[in-house]
């Protein structure tokens, strides 16, 4: 499945400036059309969903080749481009789009990654802007118009003060991914069902990545992974798998990657009967 | 022999308390932050960690709060340290879920007595919910 119609939702009555947005005479939100190029099926639930809730269109590409291919044959108001995917990652479909197809389409992208060096790297290449995930909703959305639009309306929101900080005793923490999607426990329940049913299948990849000392594989699943782990405030994870990620940069200590994800899988275990036991709260 | 990770930003606690704890048969290791302190403790599986508390207000320091959920993630028990009074560090420790919690300046006397006590209701916690 690469199209999400999500315009089929549209006839839903859609509060005028309900985000504090005003939108340019000249082009309604459900003209807008959003390229969205992204391999984790969890964060391409969460961003779906914070598209429809602003009633733009959205394609899907799974990877940065697949993105070139839907460029080429439509036009898109913005492409919101992962930088770590399969087959081609954001850089290398980034140089593509501005070098060989000579297009402007604007592009922000999107990564786990923190670092200043990977914003410069984005901005080099001809990307116009650069968000970290998890994805802070009001800040995506003011990059994306003004992008669009050329100027941020006076009346938006601030980015959300979001506390960080976790709970004493609690592996995971939803109070992120709730108020992304505005308390839609349903959409949470999916993003979890997504998170228990992909995730086993991730470690166990990384695992035989390590195993065989394969530091280009080990580097994508441990990215991915942080993704989906910090989406769903698995906040103990992310130093393990930041250490990990650095780790891979080097060709001697897979024995300590062997040991670390020993200990990913624990937690992880701990995480999913955890919210196996909470589930049915959210159903 | 039983391994023991410690964690405090003071450098010569840590020394001091390893000298002494390796001459009592233990391993130690050590860390002097808590992100470090979680990336050691995945590592190797401590059968305890002992950690400095923070003063005053706990909750605002996350990366504490990680090293604690982290632990209790992993099943490792842990003995928090503090240079609160015992009423108040009492009371965060185990509500926190602590095996034990000791003040600083402390004995090693009582140190190494806690330890003892907690890696034996530790690990018997850790077997009963298995």
């Amino acid at each position: 499945m690469t199209n999400i119609a999500l315009h089929q939702w549209s006839n839903s009555p859609q509060e005028p400036g309900q985000r504090g947005l005003e939108w340019g005479k000249t082009k309604e939100p459900g003209q807008l059309k959003v390229l969205l190029a992204e391999d984790n099926p969890m964060d391409v639930k969460l961003v779906s969903i914070l598209l429809f809730q602003q009633d733009l269109k959205l394609q899907l590409a799974q990877n940065g080749r697949e993105a070139i291919e839907k460029i080429k044959e439509n036009y898109f108001d913005i492409v919101l481009m992962d930088i770590e995917m399969p087959v081609m990652n954001g850089y290398e479909a980034t140089s593509v789009i501005r070098d060989q197809l000579k297009s402007n389409v604007p592009i922000i992208a999107m990564t786990a990654n923190s670092r200043n060096s990977e914003k410069e790297k984005c901005l080099k290449l001809g990307m116009n802007n650069y968000i970290t995930k998890p994805i802070d909703e009001p800040v995506l959305f003011s990059m994306m118009y003004e992008l669009i639009f050329g100027h941020i309306n006076s009346k938006n929101e601030e980015p959300a003060e979001r506390s960080e900080r976790p709970i004493p005793g609690k592996v995971y923490d939803l109070d992120y991914l709730l108020t992304a999607v505005r308390g839609n426990k349903k959409v949470v329940h999916d993003i979890i069902n997504i998170f228990l049913e992909e995730t086993p299948g991730e470690l166990v990849e990384l695992q035989a990545a390590i195993e065989k000392a394969d530091p280009q594989v080990t580097r994508g699943i441990t990215h991915k992974l942080r993704s989906s782990f910090s989406l769903l405030g698995i906040h103990i994870l992310i130093p393990i798998l930041e250490e990990m990620e650095l780790l891979s940069n080097y060709a001697t200590p897979f024995g300590k990657m062997e040991q670390l994800i020993r200990s990913v899988n624990i937690i992880f275990d701990k995480v999913k009967t955890e919210m196996e036991s909470d589930k049915i709260i959210l159903a | 022999m039983k391994l023991i990770l410690l964690i405090d930003d003071n450098v010569d606690i840590l020394e001091n308390l390893s000298e002494y704890l390796r001459l009592e048969g233990y391993h130690i290791l050590t860390a002097d932050n808590e992100k470090k302190g979680i990336v050691q403790a995945s590592e190797f599986l401590p059968e305890l960690v002992i950690c400095a508390m923070p003063w005053r207000n706990i909750d605002v320091h996350t990366d504490f709060t990680l090293l604690i959920n982290a632990m209790t993630g992993l099943g490792i028990p842990f003995i928090l340290s503090s240079t609160e009074s015992e009423v108040i560090s009492r009371s965060k420790a185990l509500q926190l879920g602590a095996e034990g919690y000791i003040i600083k300046p402390f004995e090693l006397d009582n140190m190494l007595q806690i330890i003892k006590t907690s890696m034996r209701t530790g690990n018997k916690k850790q077997k009963c919910s298995v």
